[in-house]
Order: C-alpha cells, then sequence, then structure tokens
C-alpha cells in the first residue's frame, strides 16, 4: 500500500515538473535571440513583395498563426499545449507540416526504444562483469585491461566507432550491412555503437562500488563468519554494490532516447533522436517543447522506476 | 518427413518458377541511391520530396531533361504540355494537354487536374504554403484567394476543355515554363486528396502521374519506388529505386549497398583518387548555379559604408591556394558571380588577387596596413570553417587586418545574421555565404546578389531608420486608438507628404518597367484611402481601431520603401534598372544581359564570390542516366525517369 502511494505521489509530482518544464522551454524560446515565434511574419514576407494589400496580408498571418495555435498571447499558447501535451496530441510543426508530431513519435519511438532496451541490456550484460573482474582483481593486468576497454568507450566517440567498424565489418570483411534497422544483422553495429558509453560508466560505476562495500564492516563479519569468497561477494557484497548502478542506468537510458542521432544518422536508424536534434536546428518551436516535454518525462519516469527498485535491492528502504 | 513425391513437385515447382524468369528476362532491376531525408510527399512544401516531386513521382506541365551545356545541366522540355501560347503581353498563358497521359490508377490526367490542383494551392486551407517557391505567386488574385478575401473561382486557373489550360497572371511572367517545372508546378490527384485529405500521399495511399510510384517510406531511413504501370512517356529501364537517407555514403558504396554515393570531403576524395577500382568509378561536375563566399554583416557599423575597404579585403584572398590548399582540389577559384565559360560569366569582370592594390586601397579608405582599423567579427556556425580560417588568415597577413572568428548557434546564425534584412546585433563583420539558384526562373540569374541593392547599398543612417520602420510596422498591429478623426489627422498629413514624395520618384525614374511595377495596382495610397473610408462605415470599435492600424502599416511601408530609394547609389539604382529588363524577357535573352545588373552589384563588394564548389560522386559503372541536382539543397541526384542499369 505504501508503494503505492508513493508512486501516486511521484506521479503527481512529474505532473508538475512537466508544467514547470514546458513553462521555462516556452518562456527560454520566448526570450532566445533569433525570433522564435516570427516564422509567420516569415512566411508572409512574400506577400508584401507581391500585390498583396495589407488586409490580405492579415488574413493571410492569421491563417497561418491559426493553424500553429500562436494566434493567441503566449501564456494562453502555453496552456493550450499543456492541455493537448498531456492527451498527448502535440499539433504540427513548422519544419514537417505532412504529419501531426504525435504520429512522427508514434512511429520512430518504438525504434528508439528498442534500440536504447538493447544497448542498455549489452552495456549492463558486459558492463557490470567487467566492473567485478576489476575490482576483484584489483591492480592487476586483468584490472588494467578492464578499465582500458572501458575507457576507450568513454574517450572515443561513438561515432568514430561506428564508422572504424562499418569499414572492417561491411566494406572489408562484408559480415555485416553498413546500416538499416530491419533485420537482426543491421542491429549489431549500431547497438554496439550505443552501447559503449553506459557500458563504460556501468563497468567504472560496478568497480568503485564494489571495492566500495568489499571495505564494509558487514563484509569482514561475513568473512569472520567463515563465508567462501563466493558466498561473500554474491550473497553480500554485489547486492549492495548494485544500489549505485541502478541509480545511473535510468537517466542513461533516457538519455538514449534522444541522445543517439550521431548513431541514427550513421547507421540510417529512424529513431527519435533525428527528429529532436533538428527541431532545436531548425528553430522549430513546436517540436521544440515536445521534445522537451518527452525527454523530460523520460527522465521522470526512469528516475521512477529506479526508485521503486532499490526497495527490492535494498529492503532497509521504505517507500513514505 | 515430406514424402518423395512431394519433394519431386517442390523441386520441380521451384525449377520452373527460376527458370521463367530468366526465360522471360524478368529480373528486377534495382537501384539504390543517396537521398536527403525526406518528411512527407506532399509535393508542394519546401522540403526533401519537391525534388523527388519535379519528374520522378510527379510531372507538370514542363519538365527538365539533361542537357550538359545547359544552365544547371538541364533544359526545360515538355512533359505533360504538348504545347502552348502566349499573349503579347506575356499574362496569358494557353497550354495544349497531351492526351495520353495518365495517373498511377489509370484516370487520364486533364487540365481539370491541375486547375483543381493549382486551385486547391491556393486555397486558404493551406495557409504555410510556400508561395515563394512555386508560380502561383504570380496567378491573378492569387493572394486575394489566399488570404480568402476573394472566392476561389476568381483565380487565373481555367480549364478550358479536358486537355486545353489556361493560366491568367497578375504581372507578365516570361518565365512561366521554367516556374512550371518546380514542384508547385505538378497536379494532384483529386479524387485520393478529397478521399483523405490528410493521409492522401502516404505510400499505399498516393496517385502520382509520374514515372515511379512510392510504395514505401521511413523518414530518417529510406524509400521504395517502382515504376508507374500506367506511366506514359520516356523512362529509362529500372525497375525499382530504394533512396537511402543519410548514412555513411561512400562505404555503402564499398558494400555494393549504393549504386552511387556523394564525396563528401577531401579526405574521401582523396581515397577514391587512390583507390584503383574507386577512381573509375569517380564522376565530377562544377555546381555553377551557386556562388560561395563572404557577405558583410548587416549591422550598422558605419565602417562598411567605406567602399575602399570593402573592395581591398575583396582583392587580398588568394582564392587559388583556397581551392587548392584548403579545399583540396574540391572547388574552383570563383571572383565573380557566375564562373568564366558561362554566358553571363564570359561578359562579367572578376575581383583580381592584388595585394599591392589591395594595401592601397585600404590605405586611401583610411586605415594604411590596416593601422586604425577596428577588430573585425567573422561570423560561422557549427563549429571550425577552415574556408573562414584561410580567408581571416589571408587578412591578417596581407592588409594587417584583425578580424576575429565568433561561433553562434545555427538557428541564430541563419535567420539573424545571414538572411536577415537587417541585424542590429551583428558587430562589423562578415558571414559566410552559399547563394544559390532555387531553379531556372529568370530572377534567379541574380543568384541571391540583388540583396545588395536591397539591404545593404545605402547609407548606415538610413539602413538603421529602416530597420526601425520594419519595427513600427510590427508595433501598427499592438496601436491603441483610431476611434476618432483626430487620429486619422496625422496619417492623413503623412500620407499627403508621402504621396508627393512617391509622385517624384515615379516621375522621375527613367526605367519604363520600374514605373510600372511602382504603379501597378493596388496603389499604396489607394489602399490606404480605402481603408479610410471603410473606417468611415466601421460600426465597432474594433473594427476602427483595425481599418486605422491596417492605414499605418501601409503608411509604414511606404515610407521605407521612399527611404530605401532615395538613399541607394547611383550604381545600385543602375543595376535595378538592369535587373527589371533582365527579369522582363525571355531566358535565352535573359541570360545576354544579366551581366549588367550582376557586374554593378557585385562592384559594391558587400557579398563577395570566392570559390566554385565541386560536386564530386561515385557511381556504378552500369547505371546511366543518372541526373545530379544543381539548384538549391544541392548537389544530389534527381528526375530520375531517365536510370538505366546495363545487364
Amino acid at each position: 500500500m505504501g508503494l503505492v502511494k508513493y508512486i501516486l505521489r511521484r506521479l503527481f509530482t512529474i505532473f508538475v515538473s512537466l508544467i514547470a518544464v514546458i513553462i521555462i522551454t516556452y518562456i527560454l524560446m520566448w526570450i532566445a535571440p533569433g525570433e522564435f515565434f516570427n516564422i509567420a511574419q516569415f512566411q508572409a514576407s512574400a506577400g508584401k513583395v507581391a500585390t498583396l494589400t495589407p488586409e490580405q496580408l492579415q488574413v493571410l498571418i492569421k491563417g497561418f498563426e491559426e493553424k500553429y495555435g500562436l494566434n493567441v498571447p503566449l501564456w494562453k499558447q502555453i496552456l493550450n499545449y499543456l492541455k493537448d501535451a498531456f492527451r498527448f496530441k502535440f499539433g504540427p510543426s513548422f519544419s514537417n507540416p505532412n504529419e501531426p508530431i504525435e504520429v512522427q513519435i508514434a512511429r520512430r519511438f518504438p525504434v528508439t526504444l528498442t534500440l536504447a532496451i538493447l544497448s542498455m541490456t549489452l552495456a549492463v550484460i558486459v558492463g557490470i562483469p567487467l566492473g567485478i573482474i576489476a575490482a576483484l582483481k584489483r591492480n592487476t593486468w586483468i584490472d588494467y585491461i578492464s578499465m582500458f576497454f572501458s575507457m576507450i568507450g568513454s574517450i572515443i566517440p561513438a561515432y568514430t566507432i561506428g564508422v572504424i567498424m562499418v569499414i572492417i565489418f561491411s566494406v572489408y570483411l562484408r559480415v555485416l550491412p553498413t546500416s538499416g534497422w530491419e533485420t537482426p544483422k543491421q542491429m549489431i553495429m549500431p547497438v554496439i555503437c550505443v552501447a559503449l558509453g553506459p557500458m563504460a560508466v556501468i563497468a567504472r560505476f560496478m568497480r568503485s562500488s564494489l571495492l566500495d562495500v568489499l571495505n564494509q564492516d558487514y563484509i569482514r563479519t561475513a568473512y569472520s563468519k567463515g563465508g567462501t569468497d563466493r558466498a561473500v561477494i554474491i550473497r553480500h557484497a554485489l547486492r549492495n554494490s548494485l544500489i549505485p548502478i541502478v541509480t545511473i542506468i535510468g537517466p542513461q537510458l533516457a538519455f538514449l532516447f534522444t541522445g543517439t542521432v550521431w548513431i541514427e544518422n550513421l547507421f540510417r536508424v529512424p529513431g527519435l533522436g533525428q527528429l529532436f536534434v533538428n527541431a532545436a536546428s531548425m528553430r522549430d518551436y513546436p517540436l521544440l517543447v515536445t521534445s522537451t516535454f518527452i525527454l523530460s518525462l523520460s527522465v521522470m519516469l526512469m528516475n521512477l522506476l529506479v526508485d521503486i527498485i532499490y526497495a527490492f535491492l535494498d529492503p532497509r528502504i521504505k517507500y513514505e | 518427413m515430406l514424402s518423395k513425391k512431394v519433394l519431386i513437385v517442390l523441386l520441380v515447382l521451384v525449377s520452373i518458377f527460376l527458370l521463367s524468369g530468366i526465360v522471360n528476362g524478368q529480373k528486377e532491376r534495382v537501384v539504390s541511391l543517396p537521398y536527403w531525408d525526406t518528411p512527407g510527399l506532399i509535393p508542394y512544401y519546401w522540403q526533401a520530396q519537391h525534388i523527388l516531386a519535379q519528374g520522378t513521382i510527379f510531372e507538370g506541365l514542363f519538365g527538365y531533361a539533361p542537357d550538359p551545356k545547359g544552365l544547371g545541366g538541364v533544359k526545360v522540355v515538355p512533359v505533360i504540355a504538348q504545347s502552348y501560347k502566349v499573349s503579347k503581353d506575356y499574362k496569358v498563358w494557353t497550354f495544349k494537354l497531351r492526351k495520353d497521359k495518365k495517373w498511377s490508377n489509370g484516370d487520364p490526367v486533364t487540365a481539370k487536374d491541375f486547375e483543381w490542383s493549382f486551385k486547391y494551392y491556393a486555397s486558404p486551407k493551406i495557409p504555410d504554403l510556400p508561395a515563394w517557391a512555386g508560380p502561383h505567386q504570380f496567378i491573378e488574385n492569387f493572394w486575394a484567394v489566399k488570404s480568402g478575401a476573394m472566392d476561389l473561382d476568381k483565380l487565373g486557373v481555367k480549364a478550358l476543355d479536358d486537355y486545353t489550360l489556361e493560366i491568367r497572371l497578375a504581372t507578365p511572367r516570361y518565365d512561366m515554363k521554367e516556374w512550371l517545372c518546380v514542384a508547385q508546378g505538378v497536379p494532384i490527384h483529386r479524387k485520393s486528396v478529397e478521399a483523405d485529405p490528410q493521409n492522401w500521399w502516404r505510400p499505399g495511399k498516393i496517385v502520382v502521374n509520374g514515372p515511379y510510384v512510392p510504395v514505401s517510406w521511413t523518414p530518417g531511413k529510406d524509400m521504395v519506388l517502382v515504376k508507374n504501370p500506367n506511366y506514359v512517356g520516356e523512362r529509362g529501364n529500372v525497375d525499382r529505386i530504394v533512396l537511402k537517407f543519410g548514412g555513411l555514403g561512400l562505404q555503402q558504396y564499398q558494400a555494393g549497398e549504393l549504386d552511387a554515393a556523394m564525396i563528401g570531403n577531401v579526405a574521401e576524395y582523396r581515397f577514391v583518387l587512390s583507390d584503383p577500382k574507386l577512381s573509375k568509378e569517380f564522376h565530377e561536375d562544377v555546381m555553377d548555379c551557386f556562388w560561395n563566399g563572404y557577405q558583410w554583416s548587416r549591422g550598422f557599423d558605419p565602417i562598411m559604408d567605406n567602399i575602399k575597404l570593402r573592395q581591398a579585403l575583396a582583392m587580398a584572398i588568394d582564392r587559388e591556394k583556397l581551392c587548392k590548399e584548403v579545399l583540396g582540389g574540391r572547388a574552383l577559384p570563383l571572383n565573380k558571380y557566375w564562373p568564366d565559360g558561362n554566358p553571363i560569366g564570359d561578359k562579367m569582370k572578376g575581383i583580381p588577387f592584388d595585394v599591392k592594390k589591395a594595401q592601397k586601397l585600404l590605405e586611401e579608405a583610411g586605415y594604411p596596413g590596416g593601422k586604425g582599423l577596428k577588430t573585425l567579427v567573422f561570423y560561422i556556425t557549427g563549429g571550425g570553417d577552415p574556408v573562414v580560417e584561410f580567408i581571416v588568415d589571408q587578412w591578417k597577413k596581407n592588409l594587417g587586418i584583425n578580424v576575429i572568428i565568433e561561433n553562434v548557434e545555427s538557428g541564430l546564425y541563419w535567420n539573424s545574421y545571414v538572411w536577415p534584412n537587417f541585424s542590429p546585433d551583428a558587430k562589423a563583420g562578415f558571414t559566410v555565404i552559399g547563394a544559390p539558384m532555387n531553379n531556372l526562373e529568370i530572377g534567379a540569374l541574380m543568384k541571391n546578389s540583388d540583396h545588395t541593392v536591397w539591404f545593404y547599398d545605402f547609407p548606415t543612417s538610413a539602413r538603421k531608420r529602416r530597420h526601425e520602420l520594419y519595427q513600427e510596422y510590427d508595433a501598427w498591429l499592438r496601436k491603441e486608438g483610431g476611434l476618432t478623426e483626430a487620429d486619422w489627422k496625422t496619417l492623413i498629413e503623412k500620407r499627403n507628404t508621402l504621396y508627393a514624395g512617391f509622385k517624384r520618384i515615379v516621375d522621375n525614374e527613367p526605367e519604363k518597367l520600374w514605373r510600372e511595377e511602382l504603379t501597378r495596382p493596388p496603389l499604396w495610397y489607394e489602399q490606404f484611402d480605402e481603408l479610410y473610408e471603410k473606417w468611415k462605415a466601421a460600426k465597432t470599435n474594433e473594427e476602427k481601431t483595425n481599418y486605422w492600424r491596417l492605414a499605418g502599416r501601409v503608411l509604414t511601408d511606404q515610407e521605407g520603401f521612399q527611404l530605401w530609394y532615395n538613399n541607394l547609389s547611383s550604381q545600385s539604382k543602375q543595376a535595378y534598372r538592369w535587373r527589371y529588363k533582365t527579369i522582363n524577357r525571355p531566358f535565352s535573352d535573359a541570360v545576354k544581359i544579366a551581366h549588367y545588373a550582376l557586374q554593378p552589384m557585385q562592384d559594391r563588394y558587400y557579398m563577395v564570390p570566392v570559390y566554385l564548389a565541386k560536386a564530386q560522386w561515385v557511381k556504378n559503372p552500369k547505371l546511366e542516366g543518372l541526373m545530379l541536382y544543381k539548384f538549391s539543397w544541392g548537389p544530389g541526384f534527381f528526375n530520375f525517369k531517365y536510370l538505366n542499369l546495363k545487364d
């Protein structure tokens, strides 16, 4: 019951936070240099050149503003947006008037979700053992090699690794296709590229977390009670050292929803990243607000999920 | 376990199937090409699909055919039009259509399709139609119809019969054929649009009249086109075209996943040339519909009023060295808006690379050895720009001028520094500019250099005032008042003063074509008078205020025009007169005199050409008929109906 109450309370906080995020985003766009909201005038500027009377120009601008909901004061625009956003209706975007934003998102979201989950799964499967081995074999060549590889994942941009992989596996060895997102073979390289960053972070966190736990009194107690290495590490150390890992996995996963644009472009993966990054560069404010909304919602939901998982990992944690 | 008999039957069936394909020569010819990411298939939006609509999935009355000697590598040919005639004043165009053209569902393509489509584009239902990118802006009553003030039936487009289309224009256009080649010149299929106005354009629903039909589309990934079975007309032998958006083009080509790939940088270019196989499949062409260079920022620092300073800077750049060392041979030096070998470029004088002369000019400008000149700013976006770094280095080395490079966010850069009328926040300095032709319309021969006349070549004080007037123009929409005659008094006085100024301009302007443009109805003072009359008849305060505001805008607009005209340099006025002469004649004649307009604009040194980029690509040797798109958005490939894949 405590958990249900806790979730409901957190959902309410998310709701309020999202409203705040949207208001701040709107205000930032309003005050940003470069005339975010002047597109109606830009569109109508051709009318000024042509033989358009001011009345006709006014009607023309009005039509455009109505289409994009710009015909009301800013506070009302925000209110209208919020009303629609919580029903997942986002209207048209400047840069793509062909279809509503929610349709574009609905098409791309499953792709991004698949990429994010596969990549994070790979990152966890490889990153955690890598960190454990490094911690258990601290200051040995195994530790150094593990950390060297995790360092590579952090230092070299995923895009560069992607290009190298394409040249090796697609051009020379011809064992994998260069790009695409239909067959499992096409997914291998993008998933690895996206996984490298989180994998490195997880491995390093796992190593330091496990080292930290291994120095705790209760581990010493467990050993003094006659526990074997295997029993102490698996039963006592690992479970506790996983808590910080869970903390970082949540935000990392949320970041993957939008932070994979380079990989998407490189491997022609039709995900959300391309859509959202273009929104900023093209000053497409309906899409920009929506991307902020989706990203914020993802981060908040991930954090909630992480907090719920805490309880299963550490029974001392109570939801109040 | 399958019985032997069943296995034999299956084997025979498979063999028959395979053999039948070989015997009948039914092996599908598939071509994969790189393409711009396409966010939809509605042809009239200024997005990647507008290039696809030009001859691949849609066709209009006219289209492009390959012509290596033609501007943009194309020539304009009739496609659905069979013949045409035009009135003496170039305002009424009548087209006879071919009778054999069909939509992909088998319906005939008729003049009524064009009439309905053009009216659909013009209707207020599409308030965000980028009218500047299409021919409709010139059609009689287009703007009144678009604004909803006039009924659709009044639009100057009419099907005289099933195969005769008449287009009446508001102003004479000599280049309607050229304009009708672009995406907004194509018809769309009425029945399918009306059946599903939101989704008619999606693969599976879309009915097209071009040689290929889209059957699948994933934005960010690819699009698949197959032969339109009902297409009548010239077409290559390719059955299926896969357009791939993004990815590593050259590597996809090397892996056999693309039949052509653009070369994107010097490293790829060198790699291709060093590879025995790729070097044989290498092609290049010059993007002569663009010019690349720099322009002065559109701020208000009076430094830029000094022509000798502008000239000195333009002459102090070693363009040969830039193209060789920085651009690695992927560009040609360009010191005029059109290159040598082009009918316009051949008649133009280039800006010489002459350091001594540049130094002398700088001295005459009041800055000997660059002394006394403040540090200028070169605005860029997206990180480092080796071309800008080279230019800045040349100015430092050859003239002793300090220029710092300032990187700004892309939206801000394009909207506030490169393409706005004025940039009040910009410091004295420059931005990069790649100025293209959007299509083959005659005005595009100016390659955007007419911005020199519109926004640069009058004194800083006047430019500043004009910017203020733009702001006043917008501010009028929020002004309170206009309820009493007293509110109109000042406006009427201003109207009369402006009228006197306007009359002086019209009476003294020597160029007839410019005079005609200025006096084309509805005239600004007629609009003002009409608004005043409407104000008198208005019943509510809201209406009264609105008419008063609109009248205020009319006057502000006119004040801006007079300020501009009266402060233009004589060279710019002369250039503008030649511009009118150029755009008011057929394309072939316009090319012969365009240099008279371009040369004086270039000689103001506000917008300075530096290099001409090359398009470079590798191509499957078996693939023929690949057309390069050289206009804005280019380089890329388009008009796929000429593609042929040799066995």
